[in-house]
């Protein structure tokens, strides 16, 4: 028996949970938990807040030096910038199901809110939703089928799923880059926008941050091992400089990215760390109900990055 | 690994055109130069500036964003467009994500302050935006409407005539000057060479010490080891490590490679 199965039981209400969701409108629901949530803290004595506060794992600060933080964050953008992928500041909140609807990401990892929101689990998708939005609003048209739209962010996530790692936190700083564009044939975008992106994550981690032990991982995530294929080839024809390890057969299956997903690597003080991670999706593909839509996301772990050089 | 790379004087053309400037300009001005690179966001160009003495104006031909890093303290300058290039005690890395084509000034040691009235120290690895010494817009618009290199070399040539008339060039400068003159490609000895060309002068070292002081910051052995690591750097992209580098002031090989690391952090063949 689950632990809703257990509450609806005790109260004596088993058909509660499907008057809620399938009964009531998404509106009608919000204003019911709104006054829930009203009633709640109506009750709710400042000292009681205070131990909330004690206990809850999400809302404590970052135990981050903020200024020094925050220079970095700046560097990173001035660097996405300079690569033409326009900084954009992200909502703390994005809508309900923005990451579970269209990715395979399970709703209970992420902070649901009212009024239809969730809070921000990942920006990517909230830059999917972003660029879906300007290219149906007809806000952005291509000049050319090649023209892409680029877009980076540095934004705070927050993830449910208790921390089991030391250092660890339930919130923390991602910084993102995506690529949005169309299908044109021959792996065209897949192969421009993956060997931009790993120019720019060369950039920052190389040849800003001085880190010469980056090196990246292309992963094999579909049957068909031609994009692999040719995304390497093309990279090491166009940069020779770069280190990179290929995965046909990968130990896990991954049924988040579509094709071709890549890590990034880094040694500091002798031990390894996957600091980024990313690969092409078909978020836009859904959200704006076409096929030749492309997309490819990079995260990298800025905060993480922040501990490894300060 | 891709750290970028020095573009020296004798680059071919297209990419890259160079022109000497008139009679009256060459007390200030060593020459001109246009870099016109291509470049990708996924393949972007990464071009290396030595330490050196020289002060440039760059005024951008088709505005891109870049990026300058200093190899030495990791700061990381980003800008779009014209800017001032400040004599530099650092390596730094420029990348240019979206290419290339810039026109440069290259303004002798110390005379690009006597034009703008500032000391050369005061622009020490600086890479920032022309606006701080004129109004780049005007500038960029002229030349970027003149369609061949040697036209741009004479519009900026009217401009900075204009300039200089309200400059005096002082006895300490002009010996400054004829000294780095003699740093040239090829110097021998540097201990003999000093004495001699103090000698050759009729100044005494403690003097000559004073007027670089004065006028660049730095002592004439200082002046003269960038000069020298320079001109044994595209030496040695010729001919590699078995040039005989006893010619241009070393010891030997090994000391012109102290001298890289100790420059630039980076051995000869990283540059």
């Amino acid at each position: 028996m689950t632990i809703v199965e257990k509450i609806l039981n005790r109260i004596n209400r088993p058909d509660l949970l499907q008057v809620l969701s399938d009964e009531l409108t998404p509106s009608e629901l919000n204003s019911l938990l709104l006054e829930v949530f009203n009633r709640q803290t109506g009750r709710l004595a400042p000292a009681e807040l205070l131990q909330h506060y004690q206990k809850n794992r999400f809302v404590k600060p970052a135990d981050t030096n903020f200024l020094a933080l925050r220079g970095l964050e700046t560097k990173l953008l001035q660097l996405f910038e300079t690569f033409q992928f326009k900084a954009i500041e992200l909502s703390p909140v994005a809508p309900l199901g923005s990451c579970s609807v269209v990715a395979t990401a399970d709703q209970q990892k992420i902070l649901s809110a009212l009024r239809g929101t969730e809070v921000l689990a990942d920006a990517t998708n909230a830059l999917a939703l972003h660029v879906s939005d300007l290219k149906k609003s007809g806000q952005w048209k291509p000049v050319s089928p090649t023209d892409q739209l680029r877009f980076s962010t540095i934004q705070r996530h927050v993830r449910t799923p208790k921390v089991a790692v030391a250092g660890h936190t339930q919130h923390f700083k991602i910084g993102c880059l995506v690529s949005s564009g169309r299908d044109t044939g021959s792996f065209q975008f897949e192969r421009e926008s993956l060997a931009e992106h790993l120019a720019v994550v060369t950039a920052v981690l190389r040849d800003a941050l001085r880190m010469d032990t980056l090196r990246f991982k292309l992963i094999q995530r579909s049957e068909d091992g031609r994009l692999l294929e040719q995304a390497k080839d093309h990279l090491l024809q166009r940069r020779p400089d770069l280190v990179i390890e290929t995965e046909t057969a990968p130990n896990h299956e991954n049924h988040y990215y579509k094709g071709l997903q890549y890590k990034v690597l880094i040694t500091v003080g002798g031990q390894d760390y996957e600091i980024g991670d990313g690969g092409f999706v078909d978020w836009t593909q859904q959200l704006l109900q076409n096929k030749k839509e492309r997309f490819l996301i990079t995260g990298l772990g800025v905060e993480l990055l922040f501990r490894l050089v300060s | 690994m891709n750290k970028g790379r020095v573009i020296y004087e004798d680059e071919a053309e297209p990419h890259f055109r160079l022109a000497h400037p008139s009679p009256a300009l060459t007390v200030f001005v060593d020459y001109y130069f246009e870099v016109n690179q291509p470049a990708t966001l996924a393949n972007p160009l990464y071009l290396n500036g030595l330490p050196n003495l020289s002060n440039l104006l760059c005024i951008s031909l088709h505005p891109q964003n870049w990026l300058s890093i200093n190899q030495k303290t990791g700061a990381v300058k980003t800008g779009h467009g014209s800017r001032l290039l400040g004599n530099l005690t650092d390596l730094h890395t420029s990348i240019y994500p979206a290419g290339v084509h810039e026109f440069y000034v290259k303004f002798k040691p110390g005379m690009l302050g006597k034009l703008f009235h500032f000391q050369t120290q005061e622009i020490e690895n600086t890479h920032a935006d022309l606006s701080i010494l004129i109004r780049p817009d005007e500038l960029e618009e002229q030349l970027q409407t003149v369609p061949v290199f040697h036209e741009r070399v004479r519009l900026v040539e009217t401009l900075l005539l204009k300039r200089i008339q309200r400059v005096e060039v002082n006895y300490k400068l002009k010996i400054v000057q004829a000294v780095l003159q003699k740093f040239g490609p090829k110097t021998a000895n540097r201990e003999q060479h000093l004495s001699k060309i103090c000698h050759e002068l009729g100044v005494s070292y403690p003097s000559l010490h004073r007027y670089f002081n004065e006028t660049l910051g730095y002592s004439p052995k200082y002046c003269q080891k960038l000069l020298r690591f320079k001109n044994a750097l595209q030496l040695y992209q010729r001919y590699g490590s078995r040039y005989p580098f006893e010619e241009v002031g070393y010891t030997d090989f090994s000391h012109f490679v102290k001298d890289a690391r100790q420059l630039t952090q980076r051995s000869p063949s990283e540059l």
